[in-house]
């Protein structure tokens, strides 16, 4: 029986030395902190891209891997700023690109493009206007799932000139504060996709070019195994000096467990964890122990954390009670217990990297006695110090709503519950799962009091559909908009709709910041914070530059580098 | 043997009745992912939401969804709400009108097609884009046919890559080619007649009652339509220019509106004069519209309205006049509907076992065929074969169009290709490929390790060895698995280096070969095998030891030894065949787990399985994946209680006497 026993307990054990001798070993315990292969780099994804045809795609998982072969007209660099990719320039009034125009009384534009002379695909196809004009008819074909068409629906025509097919004309509907930032639709290669689009449009999302994509930017999509990896190598066609990359191979390995991912991390299967991959907590944690091993990048983001007041509560309604909510919250000292200060209060709506940031606003410090003030001069009343605050016989009680199994955001509800618990405001938690709260509380608008979540906000444009009077969703007009405060201020209304067309980006900058004024003034929602991206990084990595927001961070991938490359 | 069938029956019936239950469950579920995106994504409209919901059928109740997913539906080939309205008379360059028929108005023979039906020279054959190029460049026919890329594309009779070679080499030609090839194509053109309107090959007869202009639809071979028209009264004023801007159908449940003021821009080319462009809102009050031989009413708006009582599609004709005696004439046409395609019968979900694999639907999640989520994906080659293991014509010549590495070139050879076909079974394995092989190995050494080792433990009950056995066991069950599995990768990973932290093979081995391949495959699912068995070890441990204890102090076991048998004999034939009945239906009821896969581990080690899969599908209301997963799981659950109910027949005499 001895013997039985130990073969046993030693096939249990054992077997794992059989199997280290006989295949390769992936990383070896002196080499960990190197990359396996100086030409190439291997990222950690916690999400798998839904498809890689960009017109289909919903995944931020999509678009980091879209953004290796980055070939849009322009693009944001890790400032925000927007700069000519595969275009030669951004069309403007003051270089002669961009005509505005009056037809009929109604203003038009018309943007000339020069498509860069460098950018090919990887079978040598030049880029040309045709793949930019393919990409257009297909988001607006009625046909075809495509999601977001806003921006495609405000152009009248596209035409492709010139004897090399490399000038686009696209002649707007309106006048269009953002047409520069059309680049958000890649091209598509017209010399492979034109035909399927015509020929069988309702197999083209189906079609395998979802899978194995050619890009036309630094690299190209070589391989996906499904719930494994993607690989991109270099695209052997790019011969622009400063868009070469500088690595051969670049894989995003799929791995949905955060857990799993750091330990990828330690044991050097991966370079680098995505910005989809940790969120702050987690970062701050793995930070603590693995702090001085790896490079963590923390960048603000466009994600914007705040609570939002329904102002058909007939208590929220009231300007001073929201103020006094604001201010008996102690905004700094959560960020600050939780963040460990990485994630400052916010104030306004706009992120402190945004053109439209205003400091000069209303704040609301951390005040309580102010607070309390605020809310006997609103009519609420305590009758001893510990009481929840009463007027005309009815309670100071608010239901504050978020989204349930969110660690981060259940932490500071109940601190938020705590502190305004002493300034006799009555606050009961009601959380759902992430389901049910987008799906159908919020967007049917069913929260009565508070809401807790965020937006992601454009980096160029104002949020019209957040703020404007007739985006507040209801059931006349079937539940457009996201104004689920219900905040409707004719002046801020009428900035956001003027801001969408102002082309001189001074007097558009004006408004944006003079809106900021208004919204705080007002205080339709409390702002929390917003949520910074982080990434990790081996150390000698160089050029890792995440921008925070929509656009991916794969978009200089061409200069990534390790050192000593 | 009736009893078999009887069985079976139950089966079927107990999968439909679920089936139902189980779709309107998901159906129920808050959070639609359509409505999701409007919170996710604030550009996205309404009408984004509608048209989103029509393309996806989830714009119908969730019976009759039901009913589109077990048996199919015919699709409508345009949806109702927006039809581009297509203007005729640009695309007329030449028409004859002949004299009177009887009682015909007349007949017109359609010469020639400006072709807004984009590219026919896409369904020319070879032989004759082949033909056209030798009469018209031989010398470039030469050339082409000495390269051997070319000849490769030849052989292959890939026409559009031939076209684009011309192209390139010679775009005189191409022009020349491309205008001869057009006359051609204008053969392959479909016609029928609107209203009245009969079309016999591409002569219209036209009805006498007809004033102005006769309308017919072009269809090219691929399917796309377009509107012409003919005049067919007077010659001298020519066709009218319409050019159409944008216009479309507005939907309107009762009513189809027509803005008709959107896509007037007209330049008459007779005597009629000018009329200008009205998409102004301010300057058009003046523009008077009458319908002409037309169904409906033009209001002072300029907006058309009827209610079509039947699907189909009709031509409107009318007449627009600026006060000032300036008048055009201009048509649109309107499809009413929606109109079901006979010939685009998407087949449902019962379709599979006619072998019709798409009939599984397709995964909104991750944008692919459900079939080919569970099976693994078929690769589709430069020259249209599917692969693994085809070969293609040239590894980066079209990269792009879904060809992958796995396509082998044809010099590897016939052991190459053999080699190829098995390494890319493992590369391009599906989910319950992947699952099958984690589960099955798991299951086979707990099974292994369990079974012996359960029965001395029990045949040496409270010996020190019962005792260690016990404890381990009772480890492996209490265990939690996602807690072990991840100290198990923070040991052999993290620490050690011995092992990958999950994933299920290295990017790029494909590359490396067949040896590689499998060696690697092994390499990564060591971890979670482990894990995977050792929770399984334990309960199967126990119940083997404690069926073993039940029957070794009976009776017949007493009996057996008293005849003499020798102890090996007794144990193995006599209580270890007895012991098994239990185990059985324990081992039996695990076979659905061997294709559901372990949700946790599979998280854990981002092994690709069923179980995440499934985890994934529910989460993200993907519907489709995630019935096709609960009915194998509750098939299979089925399937094993029968199979447990037949091997009780082969262990247990008594069963098969009675």
């Amino acid at each position: 029986m001895k013997q039985i026993f130990l073969i046993s307990s030693l096939l249990l054990l054992t077997s794992g030395c059989t199997c280290s001798k006989s295949s390769k070993t992936i990383g070896s315990s002196q080499e960990t902190l190197a990359p396996k292969d100086s030409t190439s780099i291997t990222i950690g994804i916690s999400q798998e891209p839904d498809s890689l045809f960009q017109p289909f795609k919903e995944m931020m998982a999509s678009s980091e891997v879209l953004g290796l072969g980055t070939y849009t007209l322009t693009q944001y660099d890790e400032n925000w700023k927007l700069v000519p990719w595969a275009a030669k320039s951004i069309p403007t009034q003051k270089n002669g690109g961009l005509i505005v125009y009056e037809e009929n009384g109604q203003t038009k534009m018309r943007a000339t493009w020069q498509i860069r002379d460098d950018f090919f695909w990887p079978d040598g196809t030049p880029l040309t206007g045709d793949d930019f004009l393919l990409s257009h008819e297909i988001y607006i074909d009625p046909k075809q799932e495509v999601i977001d068409r806003s921006v495609d629906d405000k152009i009248e025509k596209m035409e492709v000139r010139g004897e090399n097919r490399k000038t686009l004309i696209v002649t707007w509907k309106e006048s269009y504060a953002y047409y520069h930032a059309y680049g958000q639709h890649g091209a598509l290669p017209n010399h492979i996709i034109r035909s399927v689009f015509e020929n069988s449009p309702q197999k083209l999302k189906k079609h395998a070019f979802g899978r194995r994509p050619m890009l036309a930017g630094g690299y190209s999509i070589e391989e996906w195994v499904p719930g494994n990896y993607v690989r991109a190598l270099r695209n052997p066609k790019t011969v622009h000096p400063d868009r070469n990359p500088v690595l051969d191979e670049v894989i995003f390995k799929i791995i949905p467990q955060t857990n799993t991912l750091e330990s990828n991390l330690v044991s050097g299967s991966i370079d680098a964890i995505s910005p989809t991959g940790l969120n702050l907590d987690q970062a701050l944690q793995f930070e603590k122990r693995y702090g001085d091993q790896f490079d963590f990048h923390y960048v603000s983001g466009l994600l914007w954390e705040h609570i939002d007041f329904n102002l058909d509560n007939p208590i929220l309604k009231d300007l001073r009670v929201r103020q006094a909510l604001a201010h008996g919250a102690n905004r700094e000292g959560i960020a600050n217990a939780l963040f460990k200060g990485r994630q400052p209060v916010a104030h306004g709506t706009e992120p402190p990297k945004s053109q439209y940031h205003n400091d000069n606003i209303k704040k609301y410090p951390y005040d309580p006695v102010k607070a309390g003030k605020l809310l006997d001069a609103a009519g609420w009343k305590r009758g001893n110090p510990s009481a929840i605050r009463m007027k005309e016989g009815e309670k100071l009680s608010l239901i504050l709503m978020t989204t349930s199994g969110n660690k981060t955001r259940e932490k500071i509800e109940q601190l938020l519950q705590a502190q305004w618990r002493q300034l006799g405001v009555d606050i009961q938690i009601q959380n759902q799962p992430a389901k049910v709260f987008f799906g159908d509380t919020m967007h049917r608008r069913k929260y009565t009091g508070l809401a807790m979540y965020s937006w992601i906000k454009d980096p160029l444009a104002l949020s019209d559909t957040l703020w404007r009077c007739d985006y507040i969703p209801s059931k006349k007009n079937n539940w457009m908009g996201q104004n689920q405060p219900g905040w409707c201020n004719k002046e801020a209304h009428n900035i956001l709709l003027q801001a969408s067309q102002e082309l001189d980006d001074a007097k558009r900058i004006a408004l944006g910041k003079r809106f900021e004024e208004i919204w705080a003034e007002e205080l339709p929602a409390l702002p929390l914070y917003f949520r910074v991206s982080v990434s990790v990084t081996k150390k000698g990595l160089k050029n890792w530059k995440p921008t925070g927001m929509s656009q991916p961070m794969t978009w200089n991938a061409h200069k990534w580098a390790w050192a000593g490359n | 043997m009736l009893h078999i069938i009887n069985r079976i029956f139950q089966m079927c019936l107990i999968l439909a009745l679920l089936s139902v239950g189980l779709f309107g469950l998901l159906s129920a579920m808050p959070g639609n992912p359509v409505d999701m995106l409007v919170t996710s994504n604030p550009k996205v409209k309404p009408e984004d939401i509608v048209r989103l919901k029509k393309l996806r059928g989830l714009d119908k109740p969730w019976y009759v969804q039901y009913v589109r997913w077990v048996w199919g539906y015919n699709e409508p080939y345009r949806p109702v709400e927006v039809g581009d309205v297509s203007l005729a008379s640009s695309l007329i360059r030449e028409s004859r009108t002949h004299g009177n028929a009887d009682g015909e108005r007349g007949a017109s023979r359609i010469v020639s097609l400006k072709s807004s039906l984009r590219n026919p020279n896409m369904s020319f054959t070879f032989s004759e884009v082949q033909s056209s190029l030798e009469k018209a460049d031989p010398e470039l026919w030469a050339k082409l046919s000495r390269q051997s890329l070319q000849q490769k594309i030849l052989e292959k009779k890939r026409v559009d890559w031939l076209i684009e070679r011309i192209s390139q080499q010679n775009p005189a030609i191409y022009e020349a080619m491309g205008n001869a090839l057009k006359k051609e194509g204008i053969k392959q053109i479909k016609i029928r007649g609107l209203n009245d309107v009969k079309a016999e090959g591409h002569v219209l007869s036209i009805p006498a009652s007809t004033a102005g202009y006769a309308y017919f639809v072009a269809e090219n071979p691929q399917g796309m339509e377009t509107v012409g028209h003919v005049k067919v009264e007077g010659s001298s004023a020519g066709p009218l220019h319409v050019e159409p801007i944008s216009s479309r159908i507005v939907d309107d449940p009762d009513k189809f509106k027509v803005e008709l003021k959107k896509f007037i821009s007209l330049s008459t080319q007779g005597e009629g004069g000018r009329i200008e462009d009205s998409s102004d809102e301010g300057d058009d009050r003046w523009l008077k519209f009458s319908l002409i031989n037309s169904p409906g009413t033009i209001d002072g708006e300029g907006i058309y309205r009827h209610k079509f009582d039947h699907p189909g599609q009709t031509a409107i004709q009318f007449r627009v006049g600026d006060g000032e005696g300036n008048e055009a004439f201009a048509a649109f046409s309107v499809e009413h509907g929606p109109i079901p395609d006979p010939t685009r019968f998407n087949n449902g979900f019962l379709h599979v076992f006619a072998g019709d694999t798409a009939a599984l639907g397709f995964s909104n999640t991750y944008k692919r065929p459900v079939w080919d989520l569970l099976s693994g994906e078929k690769i589709i080659c430069g020259d249209g074969r599917e692969g693994p293991g085809e070969t293609c014509d040239d590894k980066n010549a079209l990269n792009g169009d879904g060809c992958s590495n796995t396509c082998q070139d044809e010099t590897l050879g016939w052991g190459g290709i053999a080699g190829a076909k098995i390494s890319s079974f493992f590369v391009g394995s599906g989910r319950v490929g992947n699952t099958l092989a984690l589960m099955f190995p798991a299951i086979l050494i707990s099974l292994l390790l369990a079974i012996p080792i359960g029965m001395i433990s029990a045949y040496r009950q409270y010996s020190w060895m019962d005792y260690v056995v016990n404890f381990l066991a009772f480890i492996g069950i209490s265990l939690p698995v996602f807690w072990f599995a991840i100290m198990m990768m923070f040991l052999f990973a993290e620490q050690l280096h011995l092992f990958p932290a999950g994933g299920i093979q290295s990017p790029g081995i494909y590359d490396e070969g067949l040896w590689a391949v499998l060696s690697d495959r092994w390499y990564h699912a060591v971890l979670p095998t482990v894990v995977l068995s050792i929770a399984y070890t334990g309960r199967w441990l126990r119940y083997m030891r404690s069926s073993m204890l039940e029957v070794l102090p009976s009776d017949y076991i007493r009996t057996a030894r008293a005849k003499g048998l020798s102890e090996a004999a007794v144990v193995v034939k006599h209580a270890f065949r007895n012991a098994l009945i239990p185990v059985v239906t324990v081992l039996t009821l695990s076979i659905p787990a061997l294709f559901g896969g372990a949700v946790l581990t599979e998280t854990v080690f981002s092994w690709p399985g069923i179980g995440r899969l499934q985890y994934d599908a529910v989460l993200n209301s993907d519907y489709y994946v995630a019935i096709v997963v609960f009915l194998i799981s509750a098939a299979l659950v089925m399937a094993g209680n029968l199979l447990a109910d037949l091997a009780y027949v082969l262990v247990d005499p008594r069963i098969r006497k009675a």
